[in-house]
């Protein structure tokens, strides 16, 4: 069961600290990191007992953080629930807002079994970074009662925290895509060296030109069903100790 | 590589000879390089520097093109003059640093998977003769690629030619490894 926090912290959310925390949070890292560092802040701010935190792109997950729960149960059946359909995916996914709480409707498979743990109520909010554009995700909230209401979608306040929420995670996408960009190009830059590295040699050692040696690199490797970039690694790997090429000789 | 002018592509050519300077260790370090005075660094890049100073180079700053702890190049600043950039020099430089490494990767994301970006490309290319010479000179000296690249840097450096030139001497075969072997005084 979900507990709900412990009554000597004050319950009072210090509104103001989180979003000074959010606005302190640097979105050039991972992320998992700004997941996580998003999700604790609000559950620190907003009364819930869980929160969530799902990073979506091109109708992918990409990131998935539950933040204030430990039980692992708990985490399992949130996880494994939304590959069909859960209100943080529904809502990340349509960008429109979800509340689970009052009997039947849609959601009544999922009240039931979030039930068990000890939720009794779920606010899904879209994070939507513009107001056209796609969505990057959701914040759920969990509560332990089902009354009061833990936040209102046209609440002022948790729209602040998700337009906060929705400009970090925005921002982080934007940084890991950047990264990852920036990763591809320094490996193509690196494979496309040892490739000239291994051309030089095998020029050397054939006594041939550059487009010689390309085309026998590129015969290589059709005829042992390696990249050329492998075999390449290879030869350039066996210079010093290798004299002649003999063992590399394409077939035919 | 490209350079606003020849000078400076001729001043940036030659960290890229010797393997040291300002950009090198922008690029090393992460952060720029402010060396409002070449005079005073001297000892820094013993043999950059006064070479650079032959140039007409008197200050030179080097900022790293980079996001988190890649790096993808780095930007470089010259004057005639000692003396620092000014605060909205250094401004714009660090701006112009950020659109170039911007304009790096959009060119990347838009390049087909495992190759480089087209604007890429051309400087690529244009280094692959010393890939390959550096190729030629491992094979024929059974030595590793590292020691291949140190020589070639110092037999350019001693016979006083770019890098590249002597790169493509190698590969068009202008250049007997077995009478010259670079690295051996000229």
């Amino acid at each position: 069961m979900l507990q709900a926090p412990d009554p000597g912290v004050p319950g009072t959310p210090d509104v103001l600290a989180v979003l000074t925390g959010l606005a302190r949070t640097s979105t050039a890292a991972p992320l998992g990191t700004v997941g996580a560092e998003i999700a604790e802040l609000v559950l620190n701010g907003l009364p819930s007992v869980a929160v969530c935190l799902a990073v979506v792109h091109l109708r992918r997950v990409l990131h998935w953080e539950i933040a204030g729960v430990k039980s692992l149960a708990f985490v399992l059946d949130e996880r494994q629930y939304p590959r069909g359909f859960g209100p943080c995916l529904d809502a990340a996914f349509t960008g429109r807002a979800v509340i689970v709480g009052d009997g039947g409707g849609r959601y009544e498979d999922y009240r039931r079994l979030v039930k068990r743990h000890g939720v009794r109520q779920v606010v899904s909010l879209p994070l939507l970074p513009t107001l056209a554009g796609p969505g990057v995700g959701a914040l759920t909230l969990y509560g332990a009662d089902a009354q009061p209401r833990l936040v209102a979608p046209s609440d002022d306040l948790v729209n602040r925290f998700a337009a906060v929420a929705s400009v970090l995670v925005a921002d982080a996408l934007r940084y890991n895509a950047a990264v990852l960009t920036a990763q591809q190009l320094e490996q193509a830059m690196q494979s496309r060296s040892v490739i000239e590295q291994a051309k030089g040699m095998i020029m050397f050692a054939r006594g041939c030109s550059a487009d010689e040696a390309f085309e026998w690199l590129t015969r290589v490797s059709s005829t042992r069903s390696l990249k050329v970039r492998d075999v390449a690694v290879m030869i350039v790997q066996q210079a010093g100790t290798a004299q002649s090429l003999e063992g590399w000789s394409p077939r035919g | 590589m490209v350079a606003s002018d020849a000078r400076s592509a001729r001043v940036e050519e030659l960290q890229f000879t010797l393997g040291e300077g300002p950009c090198l260790d922008a690029l090393a370090s992460g952060w720029p390089v402010l060396s409002a005075d070449l005079d005073q660094v001297m000892t820094r890049w013993p043999i950059y520097a006064p070479a650079a100073y032959e140039y007409g180079v008197r200050a030179v700053f080097a900022f790293p093109l980079q996001i988190g702890a890649l790096r993808v190049g780095g930007l470089d600043v010259y004057r005639d003059r000692p003396g620092s950039l000014t605060l909205s020099a250094l401004d714009m430089a660090l701006a112009f640093a950020e659109v170039a490494l911007l304009s790096v990767l959009d060119g990347q994301s838009q390049a087909s998977p495992g190759e480089p970006a087209a604007m890429i490309e051309d400087g690529l290319s244009a280094r692959s003769e010393l890939y390959q010479a550096q190729g030629m000179l491992t094979w024929k000296l059974g030595i590793d690629l590292g020691e291949a690249m140190i020589r070639l840097r110092a037999h350019a450096f001693a016979i006083n030619r770019p890098l590249m030139e002597l790169a493509r001497d190698i590969v068009e075969g202008k250049l007997d490894l077995n009478t010259a072997a670079p690295g051996s005084p000229p």
